[in-house]
């Protein structure tokens, strides 16, 4: 599967519909945010505590 | 008193001239709303005004200081809203066509605040199309009119250094408040999380979103922090824990005081030389009135943008799911192609998005405790505004554009969920304000506040006005 036809997949699953004019677009910004992921993912993160419930505070 | 002569005043002095008679909250009104007319056709800093409302609380503010009533810190001072905030019988359609003619019923928590402190709302300022930052809006910079007014809380930076109104009030979900302060060299606050209420306020991301005050001096936005801080009935979104008065953080000794300086990522390659220069000429300028200076190294940094917007993404979608399916074709393209990026942003990458904010502020927290810090100093901005053609130029040959280097210096704040306090401190050679952040400890604004007061009382960079506003003003 190519990604143009990923893309389209996970909006079919998302509910959305995509113009054609604005599949190209949202497909750089998908490479993009992938690869963000991937650099999240690269994080050790089995010892860290995820935020839920938001206290700013650290003491 | 010559009306004239309170334009470039501060709200401390303004408020305490109309307590004392000096000068009535109607002619301070009806002036404001004849200076905003002038300036208007050049900025565009409103989204609507609510002249018939304005007038008749600057008529009541007048009757209660005849009656001898009790006042608040802000009784009869004019004041703009960012259009995100909802307004009681007033449109608040949050930048965008897809809200175009709401009306609310009732006021955003920190519009009640803000009325009960006295304060008369004059009008709601221009936002990016739901604070998103991807549009163009109609607003432009106060300083050059080709230039971008930062965003998203674009017309209150742009109202506030224009003269329109003593106080503004943003929201920064990513440096929204701190950006257009920046750049249009007025000061503002992104507050701790959960210090300022935030229902009624049109959300992104209910982790990364706050609302903050704006205003000319550090002085005039601790005052706007003391009234719209805290809790309020039914608002579960704002702490419940006893404040300081902001407006009297002033007395400390600065010499008891110290601030860190990061490098490696806040003045990265991609900071614009003039505003490095700036920011530290001020941070010497700091050292020189006692304040402790300390270099500081922050690991995890680079983790900022990925993970803070695998949560915007999300969080905001989330909100606007219902809106993009019944009203899709109403949104501008650029916001709708980020909500629909949102949808199908993966669970995975943003329940590890939360993991790695844990991470991020950990690191952050043991630099503050490890260098018993108050303060992180930092360009508030990597670059001065940039004419709005150029908002999507790569900066370096990296791929960053101008504003993914704005989201770059902003969001750490908000991932983190610290406050963070913009402060004009300097020009560039093109004559564009040049803005430094004072990020610091959860709840510390009080020493964020004292540092810019100090730095406030020896420079006059925010005493500085567009020379174009002196030939409008009525």
């Amino acid at each position: 599967m190519d990604e143009m036809s990923r893309l389209r997949a996970l909006c079919e699953v998302a509910g959305i519909s995509v113009d054609d004019e604005e599949a190209d677009p949202l497909l750089a910004l998908f490479e993009n945010q992938m690869k963000a992921a991937e650099a999240l993912l690269a994080v050790e993160a089995d010892d860290l505590e995820p935020i839920t419930v938001f206290d700013p505070t650290w003491r | 008193m010559a009306i004239d002569n309170l334009r470039w005043t501060t709200l401390v002095e303004l408020a305490s001239l109309i307590r004392d008679g000096e000068v009535s909250s109607t002619e301070v009104v009806e002036s404001t709303l004849q200076h905003i007319s002038a300036t208007e056709p050049t900025v565009h800093a409103f989204a609507g005004l609510m002249s018939d409302s304005a007038r008749a609380e600057a008529a009541e503010a007048d009757s209660a200081i005849a009656r001898g009533d009790e006042l608040g810190p802000l009784h009869g001072i004019p004041v703009g809203v960012k259009d995100l905030c909802h307004t009681a019988g007033f449109v608040t359609a949050g930048g965008s066509k897809v809200l175009e003619g709401f009306v609310p019923e009732t006021d955003a928590t920190v519009v009640r605040k803000l009325r009960r402190a006295g304060a008369v709302i004059v009008g709601k300022t221009v936002t990016h199309e739901f604070a998103y930052g991807q549009n163009i809006p109609p607003t432009r910079n106060a300083w050059d009119q080709s230039c971008y007014p930062g965003g998203s809380s674009a017309g209150s930076g742009v109202s506030l250094a224009v003269g329109d109104v003593w106080g503004a009030i943003g929201t920064d979900t990513g440096g929204s408040v701190r950006a257009p302060a920046s750049v249009n060299g007025v000061v503002g606050l992104k507050p701790t999380h959960d210090l300022v209420g935030r229902k009624g306020v049109l959300p992104m991301s209910p982790t990364l979103d706050t609302v903050g005050p704006m205003a000319r001096t550090v002085r005039d936005c601790a005052t706007l922090l003391s009234a719209i801080a805290g809790s309020e009935p039914g608002d579960e979104t704002a702490t419940r824990s006893p404040l300081p008065d902001y407006a009297r953080s002033f007395s400390r000794d600065v010499s008891k005081l110290k601030i860190g300086v990061e490098r490696d990522y806040f003045f990265y390659a991609a900071v614009d030389p003039e505003v490095a220069k700036a920011v530290d000429e001020a941070i010497a300028l700091i050292e020189s009135l006692g304040v402790s200076i300390v270099e500081v190294e922050i690991p995890n940094l680079d983790l900022v943008v990925p993970a803070g917007l695998a949560v915007l993404l999300a969080d905001t979608s989330e909100w606007h799911q219902p809106l993009l399916r019944e009203k899709g074709d109403r949104y501008v393209k650029e916001t709708r192609l980020m909500l629909e990026l949102g949808e199908i942003t993966l669970a995975t990458s943003y329940a590890r998005a939360q993991k790695v904010r844990s991470l991020i502020r950990e690191s952050v927290r043991s630099v503050f405790d490890e260098n018993d810090l108050d303060a992180i100093a930092a360009p508030s901005s990597p670059v001065t505004t940039m004419p709005v053609e150029q908002l999507s130029v790569d900066l370096t040959g990296t791929g960053e554009t101008a504003l993914s280097a704005l989201l770059h210096h902003g969001f750490p704040a908000n991932v983190i969920g610290i406050p963070a306090l913009s402060v004009p401190v300097g020009f560039s050679s093109k004559g564009l304000p040049i803005g430094m952040q004072l990020i610091g400890r959860p709840f510390g604004e009080s020493p964020l506040f004292t540092i810019g007061d100090a730095y406030q009382s020896t420079t006059d960079w925010h005493l500085r006005h567009p020379e174009w506003v002196e030939s409008k003003t009525v």
